[in-house]
């Protein structure tokens, strides 16, 4: 299983709309994949449909009360979920206290370990967060989604800087991968933006920029992945691209 | 993110524009400028004129980013502020004082920017007075901007072109002028600045020139090939652009 952690230090720069779709573009491929949203505002839970009033959300995975094969939700195009809940802001006061807590959910996915091809874990806006820091720690690849507008290169920049601090804390080494989302080439400033971030990111940046659309918001307001809402829009053919990208790029040291 | 996906990006209908000029053999912009427009536009799936500005845009893009096939250079401050200038390390070494005086170049003009004199030299107007002559109508079309814009640039240009012949002290004067991208350049890196614009023994000439004309040049005024305008307004007004310059990425 080869684990994702969407991150950014900056809200609003596409790391829940890049889960959704990105999920639902790799499970159309065939791929067995399961979404945990670790962002207690529970955005990719609502995007697909699902809620965990009265049912184990990350929290509980995360904190041990609940083994994550007892969490698991089947959601719209063939996605499973862990899902999240307001109770998760809980989860930094009540790990502060505990010891080795950034560890809680690379502990808590050992046993999903050969059930799912991939797994994406949709990080909280705060990337020097405990939960943030528990996604890096269980991750392979930290993929950084970097908003193509104003201010959007010093979020990405601040994001590297904490997950460098933290990689250089723990002994793991999870590549650092970029998206370009949100990209409406009609603008300048996003032009200028792309070609910034390809010289500062270089072969990390992948080649996929994700497009602004309209499709988006729609497949967010009816709850499903692109792939089921919009399956021949730009924006489902930016996300299986990107799919693609994820399945046969190599590993960049 | 390589040359080629980015240009599908920024000009095209990315990973589908991608991976069509991937299977027609193309791997950098440079593929692309190498590839027979009409073989670029049946790869494309477009016609010869979309073709034909695409390329434009790569030859561009190639220039911008300093990279004709190889990787794009790290940059590893003011990205930004370096995206958001004309390339001015990819335009050509800078002319001798002869040629400056006729050849297009960036800056020359007010409005004319490295895009747009790349443009004009694809159409085969590489000089002053080439711009001067042109039909602004015509050109307009070609170049896909307003025609008020070609009018204006062929008022300075004709200005330029008058004011050119008239005496070569005069001719100097002007082609030596700091152009706002160079006094960007010449605060960062005075030494570089101050070989690649203006060699030597033409900087000793202007100062001569300068006290002749009871101009006192400013320590630094030579650093930043200022000429006989190298004063103390100018190293201000170059202080007051590169703030501009850099923008809010700074």
């Amino acid at each position: 299983m080869h684990t994702y952690a969407l991150a950014n230090h900056k809200g609003g720069s596409g790391k829940t709309t890049t889960a959704i779709h990105l999920a639902g573009a790799l499970a159309a491929r065939g791929r067995r994949v399961l979404l945990i949203d670790l962002d207690p505002q529970a955005h990719a839970t609502l995007g697909l449909s699902s809620e965990a009033e009265d049912s184990p959300c990350a929290l509980e995975v995360l904190t041990g009360e609940v083994r994550a094969l007892d969490a698991l939700h089947a959601a719209p195009g063939g996605i499973t979920l862990i899902p999240s809940h307001g109770r998760l802001a809980e989860f930094e006061e009540r790990a502060a206290r505990e010891l080795g807590s950034e560890g809680a959910l690379r502990r808590a996915l050992a046993p999903l370990e050969g059930r799912f091809d991939e797994c994406l874990l949709d990080c909280p806006p705060r990337a020097d967060g405990l939960l943030t820091a528990n996604a890096i720690r269980a991750c392979d690849t930290v993929l950084l989604t970097v908003e193509t507008g104003a201010f959007a290169l010093q979020g990405a920049l601040k994001a590297q800087e904490i997950v460098d601090e933290l990689l250089a804390a723990s002994r793991l080494a999870p590549e650092l991968r970029v998206v370009a989302t949100m990209f409406d080439r009609r603008l300048r400033i996003a032009r200028e933006v792309l070609i910034a971030m390809q010289a500062r990111f270089g072969a990390r940046l992948y080649d996929t920029a994700i497009r602004s659309s309209a499709r988006l918001r729609e497949a967010a307001g009816a709850g499903v992945p692109i792939q089921l809402l919009a399956p021949r829009s730009s924006a489902a053919q930016d996300f299986a691209a990107l799919a693609d990208e994820l399945a046969l790029s190599p590993v960049l040291a | 993110m390589d040359s080629l996906a980015l240009l599908c990006s920024l000009y095209g209908q990315g990973p589908v524009t991608l991976r069509r000029l991937r299977d027609a053999g193309c791997r950098t912009c440079d593929d692309v400028l190498c590839l027979e427009p009409t073989k670029l536009a049946r790869a494309l799936r477009t016609r010869r004129p979309a073709a034909d500005r695409f390329q434009r845009e790569a030859r561009e893009l190639a220039a911008r980013i300093g990279e004709f096939g190889g990787p794009a250079p790290a940059i590893e401050s003011n990205e930004l502020a370096a995206a958001s200038e004309p390339a001015l390390e990819a335009a050509p070494s800078e002319p001798t004082l002869e040629e400056a005086g006729s050849q297009l170049r960036p800056e020359l003009l007010d409005g004319l920017d490295s895009a747009l004199c790349l443009r004009l030299r694809a159409l085969g107007i590489e000089r002053v007075e080439d711009l001067a002559r042109a039909d602004a109508l015509d050109l307009a079309r070609s170049l896909e901007v307003p025609v008020t814009r070609v009018v204006r640039l062929q008022f300075l240009a004709r200005r330029l072109a008058d004011t050119r012949v008239e005496t070569e002290s005069e001719l100097r004067t002007f082609t030596l002028l700091p152009r706002r991208s160079q006094l960007s350049v010449a605060r960062f890196s005075p030494a570089e600045s101050a070989g690649e614009l203006a060699p030597l023994a033409e900087q000793e000439r202007m100062e001569d020139w300068a006290r002749e004309q009871a101009f006192e040049p400013v320590e630094g005024a030579g650093e930043l090939a200022a000429g006989p305008f190298g004063h103390a307004a100018a190293c201000a007004e170059a202080g007051a652009l590169d703030s501009k310059a850099a923008g809010p990425f700074a």
